[in-house]
């Protein structure tokens, strides 16, 4: 049967003890455990509704789907179908917002 | 550089009570070598006290030292890196949304829960069609002429005049003109009920699923009668007019 999702191989949990956590890992743990990063994934995904991104999203996906056959797509396809347009049409406010939430927190976070 | 010092210590001595975990220990070690780098006003034994409220484990403390260090690291340097940092969590939010919406599309399509593709239009614009014509003024009711129509513009003729082979005496019957001829032929109408009394004697209990026939003689006499008046076409007809009935 065809694999609709492609996942990268579990990390073994040995091999990441030589590594130290990285500014990045630490940031995104202290989002996480904040519960700040699912409140600015629920804001972005409002944000994104509103504004008409989904829909437009979605279009793509069905126009492709009719075009293939509804029997021959995965998500691996429409993840890559829409990941590059999809960069790119959010609105200019919605990212300025989103983008400026991130750094309040990551300042706030440092402090 | 002392209070440095005895942190190495302690952490170290920290590591071996985990299990001696290499990563905490050389993480506490760039940990200390940052501190002294750091400004004299950091460097401070009053800092440290106040960060540790009253736990007792070593290790949240430790933690919480060194995100406040490391976001000294991020605060070091200039904007650009901050711009790049949050860019980089921004994708990661959007990212996922992306796979959100992909995986409800592809669920969606799936399941045939979209009516918007291709066979689905086809029907949607053939009801659309019917709806139209049922609408339309032109069409009026049902008395209107012998033949109905209905919504999807088909018409059937009031008797129906399929042929078919009866279960129980075997002949060809209409199909508009079956139902009476079950009457007839499972022992509700007289010519039935003379076959049942002609072999009363062995049997009876094959003809178990007659109606009683006496109470009924009447009613069935008279409804023969309007059928007949009625002249309808196919082999039914020739049967009763071989039969022998008659009025009352």
């Amino acid at each position: 049967m065809k694999h609709s999702v492609n996942r990268p191989p579990t990390p073994d949990a040995a091999e990441d003890q030589g590594k130290e956590p990285t500014l990045q890992e630490i940031i995104n743990i202290k989002l996480i455990e904040s519960g700040e990063k699912e409140r600015l994934m629920e804001l972005l995904r409002e944000r994104l509704i509103d504004c008409g991104w989904k829909d437009e999203m979605k279009a793509i996906c069905r126009a492709y789907i009719k075009k293939k056959g509804r029997n021959n797509v995965t998500v691996d396809d429409l993840v890559h179908l829409i990941t590059p347009k999809g960069r790119a049409s959010v609105p200019d406010n919605v990212k300025a917002d989103l983008l400026q939430r991130i750094r309040t927190f990551l300042m706030s976070a440092a402090l | 550089m002392g209070d440095g010092q005895r942190w190495r210590e302690e952490t170290k001595e920290e590591g071996k009570r985990d299990g001696g975990t290499a990563r905490k220990v050389e993480f506490r070690t760039l940990v200390s070598s940052t501190w002294n780098h750091s400004s004299r006003e950091l460097d401070s034994n009053p800092f440290r006290e106040e960060s540790a409220p009253k736990r007792s484990s070593v290790s949240s403390r430790i933690r919480f030292q060194h995100l406040r260090l490391s976001a000294l690291q991020v605060m070091s340097v200039q904007n650009e890196d901050d711009t790049q940092l949050s860019s980089h969590f921004y994708g990661g939010l959007l990212d996922s949304i992306i796979v959100d919406v992909a995986s409800e599309c592809h669920r969606t399509a799936k399941l045939g829960l979209d009516h918007n593709l291709e066979e689905e239009e086809e029907e949607m614009r053939l009801s659309a069609q019917a709806r139209a014509r049922v609408a339309d003024p032109s069409n009026s009711g049902e008395t209107n002429n012998k033949y109905v129509v209905d919504i999807f513009g088909q018409t059937h003729p009031s008797v129906a005049s399929e042929i078919f082979e009866c279960m129980n005496c075997g002949r060809s019957i209409s199909a508009g003109r079956f139902a009476p001829h079950l009457e007839k032929c499972m022992g509700k109408g007289r010519k039935a009920r003379l076959k049942v009394t002609r072999s009363t004697t062995s049997a009876q209990n094959h003809y178990s699923r007659g109606s009683p026939v006496s109470t009924h003689s009447s009613f069935s006499n008279s409804t023969s009668t309007n059928r007949l008046s009625n002249g309808t076409p196919g082999v039914a007809g020739e049967e009763y007019s071989n039969g022998t009935y008659e009025g009352p």
